[in-house]
């Protein structure tokens, strides 16, 4: 499935990544305004706070980092509920979206 | 005893005013006042407060004469009290002198008279996260300080909590080397044990909390972010949160090292080359550096965080590019299209971002403040930059005020530790000291729904020293004011009715003397007081100047509202509750306000409220309106048998029942007698009015 700004607008929870994706946050918002909202990341510690986010292709989750920095991540896999993504040093996680919270 | 016949030839007789305007009071108390009371320190009275600022501190720990901690204590001091935080940094009181006499040669503490000291960061050893503290002033010559004591582990840049210590300390000089008249205290240190562990002292040495340097190095085609255009600038930005920062220009012309657009370890070089400093043991420094474009993002960046941080020594650093061009389009507002670097405010406001960042600050999107992003802020509500918050939002500024130096300063702590990893102060303080106490008794402990609440202040002062205080606890004085929190949790003020033309005097309150008032709560500013069943909680403070300094004293207590009895109680509860005028009523009485009057009658029409208004309606009746007499056979039959009233109360009644003959008021029924003897608490104009009753 092709991934769109349309198709990533919403909530979605962290369900999978090995060691190093702990330091991403287990919730993110991306909103259509291209503002994303990680809510635990201060508390965390997470790279991912809140900030803007894009779409660039092909197929890159772009994502500003706590330290402003925008970060790129290759989207590996995406079927509309369950996103795939790798970070520069190679390390994938998923996030899958949350079925509880309405979609934007 | 000692009585007049058997005294000591005494000094011509003194009258002392005792307040009761009473002649016979002066004179009894002339001949033993000089003798058996302690001498009453009348004035100067001796009060200490803890200013704001950086505080010299030092732990010696007991039995250990080779080592000390030295570092600082913050105090802030804001509306809700006092917030206070410390760090302490390990300092041998010797140290080895090198080739070529390796010697011991003492190791001086810093002086006091260079303001904040700076700690080497390897001799970081604890945090004080204080609980307790003076938080507005005392007449004694003494408080207790109380914190936990946070040890640190650089390895793991985590903390451990050593438990609940405490000092009491004592004012006292300062020693020499200290600012002229700094405030300076010492105490013994205990351990959560109470096992004493050494002497802590605290000294006052600066205004500000903190300290630092920013050195803002630029390419020649950036500009210097100054200012926001429109007052701000790095002077009002940090002296807003008490830093003392040194901000100044240094290097107008670095060089590009691979066209106008740098990496983040092309700026970790060029801040390594180009700062003029880099001993981070000795001051806190920061850098920025302003270049045309950043490979990494589009406006700023902390790179000294993450993978950026090529010497592992974090938060050294940041950048921002002046070449960004702002897109052309909502949501960019007035500065829409324009290069970055000329548009002075998001310029100025990303630098102070990204700075923000090297103090260990992350994200915050609860306000507009420095610490949202740009793009957040541009979408919010408002036109951009004119929607900006000049200023770090609350909670960002107490951690730049009281944050752990590792968190804050460059070179400790990586960026990305969770915040909750590490201690903080609470903003609020417990005080538990000082002389003088409010006392808030209400009159019953449960009162229905729709009646006044009636409550006893007493202002007593437990101390050995006179002390001035109000002139009264009246709310007609407008010393006192409180707030009643509802079984929600929901406060509402209340305060003086009228504002009082006359200024009084204060009066001193001697030792172990008190001051009472009655007051009856009904409404204040927000609406009804007491507007549903429950727990209320009945905050009051008395708050008065001596000599320009502001003293304030706070007490507290509950009550239960029940709920309605039956339907006409609630429909009484209803009108007390809504109706505005009934607050006038109450206060000042008079046929004009009718619908105040109306609420009354109402609530006397009804069996569980009107024992609660009987006092209202007496007063009502008993006073002369217009060209109405004063009725007082209608004010004693309106009382009834049972009234809610409080000692003042009872007195005013016992007045205006005076002009009544006795066989009227032997008509009254006998249990008012009592009622009004046990609210009168022995006083004997109206225990004479009861008796006539009852005879």
């Amino acid at each position: 499935m092709t991934v769109t700004v349309e198709a990533l607008l919403g909530h979605w929870v962290k369900v999978a990544g090995g060691p190093r994706a702990a330091t991403y946050p287990p919730r993110i918002e991306l909103r259509a305004c291209g503002a994303y909202l990680a809510p635990d990341g201060p508390e965390l510690g997470s790279i991912w706070h809140g900030g803007s986010w894009r779409l660039d292709q092909p197929e890159t989750l772009v994502v500003q980092a706590a330290n402003d920095a925008e970060l790129r991540y290759r989207v590996v896999a995406f079927d509309g509920r369950t996103v795939t993504l790798r970070d520069g040093a190679g390390s994938t996680f998923t996030y899958r979206r949350d079925s509880t919270e309405p979609v934007p | 005893m000692i009585d007049d016949f058997n005294a000591p030839s005494l000094p011509e007789e003194i009258t002392l005013d005792t307040g009761t305007g009473r002649e016979d009071d002066a004179r009894s108390v002339s001949a033993n006042a000089l003798l058996t009371s302690p001498m009453v320190a009348f004035p100067p009275f001796r009060i200490h407060i803890l200013p704001q600022g950086a505080y010299f501190l030092q732990w010696r720990p007991k039995n250990q004469f080779f080592l000390r901690y030295n570092g600082t204590m913050r105090i802030e001091r804001h509306s809700a009290g006092v917030t206070a935080s410390g760090d302490l940094y390990s300092h041998p009181a010797f140290r080895i002198q090198g080739f070529p006499s390796f010697r011991l040669v003492p190791n001086p503490d810093p002086s006091p008279s260079a303001g904040i000291p700076i700690f080497p960061r390897s001799s970081y050893r604890y945090y004080l996260r204080v609980t307790q503290v003076l938080e507005f002033l005392t007449f004694g010559n003494s408080f207790t300080l109380g914190f936990e004591l946070y040890q640190f582990d650089s390895a793991s840049s985590s903390w451990t909590n050593q438990g609940a210590h405490s000092a009491l300390m004592q004012f006292k000089a300062a020693p020499s080397g200290f600012p002229s008249g700094a405030t300076y205290l010492e105490g013994t240190l205990k351990n959560p044990a109470g096992v004493d562990i050494g002497m802590l002292t605290m000294g006052w040495v600066s205004p500000h909390l903190r300290k630092g340097t920013l050195e803002i190095d630029r390419v020649s085609a950036s500009e210097y972010p100054a200012d926001n255009g429109a007052g701000v600038n790095w002077s009002t930005v940090f002296g807003a949160v008490d830093w003392d920062m040194n901000v100044y220009q240094s290097d107008t012309n670095l060089t590009e090292p691979s066209g106008e657009s740098w990496s983040d370890a092309e700026m970790h070089s060029a801040m390594l080359a180009r700062r003029d400093s880099a001993n981070l043991d000795n001051e806190w420094r920061y850098h920025l550096l302003c270049v045309r474009r950043l490979d990494s993002t589009s406006r700023g960046i902390m790179y000294d965080a993450f993978g950026g941080d090529s010497n592992n020594i974090p938060r050294e650093g940041a950048g921002i590019s002046s070449h960004w061009m702002i897109p052309n389009q909502e949501p960019w507002g007035t500065v829409k299209g324009q290069r970055f670097g000329t548009a002075d405010a998001p310029y100025f406001r990303t630098a102070v971002h990204e700075i923000g960042h090297a103090f260990g600050l992350y994200h915050n999107f609860a306000d507009n403040g420095f610490m949202n992003t740009t793009n957040t802020i541009a979408a919010n509500p408002g036109t951009f930059p004119g929607n900006v918050q000049w200023s770090f939002n609350a909670a960002d500024a107490k951690r730049l005020r009281h944050m752990p130096d590792p968190w804050v300063r460059p070179g400790m702590i990586p960026f990305g530790q969770p915040y909750g990893s590490t201690p903080l102060s609470p903003t609020d303080m417990l005080d538990l000291g000082g002389p003088l106490e409010l006392k808030v008794e209400p009159l019953m402990a449960s009162v229905p729904i729709g009646a006044p609440v009636r409550v006893k202040l007493t202002l007593v002062n437990h101390s050995d020293s006179a002390i001035e205080g109000p002139h009264s606890l009246s709310l007609k004085d407008e010393c006192v004011s409180g707030t009643v929190r509802d079984p929600s949790g929901t406060g509402r003020s209340f305060r003086s009715l009228m504002r009082c033309i006359e200024e009084h005097d204060l009066r001193v309150l001697k030792p172990r003397e008190s001051i009472s008032e009655d007051m009856t709560l009904l409404r204040g500013r927000e609406g009804p007081l007491f507007n549903a069943p429950g727990l209320h909680q009945i905050d009051v403070d008395a708050a008065w100047e001596i000599d320009g300094m502001q003293v304030r004293v706070s007490g507290s207590a509950t009550v239960m509202v029940t709920p309605p009895v039956d339907q006409s109680h609630a429909e009484a509860a209803q009108k007390t509750l809504t109706e505005p005028d009934l607050l006038l009523t109450l206060a000042i009485g008079g046929d004009h306000l009718e619908e105040g009057n109306a609420a009354l009658n109402a609530a006397m029409d009804d069996a569980t409220l009107a024992p609660h208004y009987a006092v209202l309606a007496a007063k009502q009746a008993g006073r002369r309106f217009g060209k109405r007499k004063a009725d007082p056979k209608k004010a004693l039959a309106a009382l009834g048998s049972t009234p809610v009233l409080s000692c003042a109360e009872a007195r005013k009644v016992a007045a205006m029942l005076k002009g009544l003959e006795d066989k009227d008021l032997r008509k009254a029924d006998k249990k008012l007698a009592q009622t009004l003897k046990s609210a009168a608490d022995g006083d004997k104009a109206v225990t004479k009015v009861a008796d006539t009753m009852t005879a």
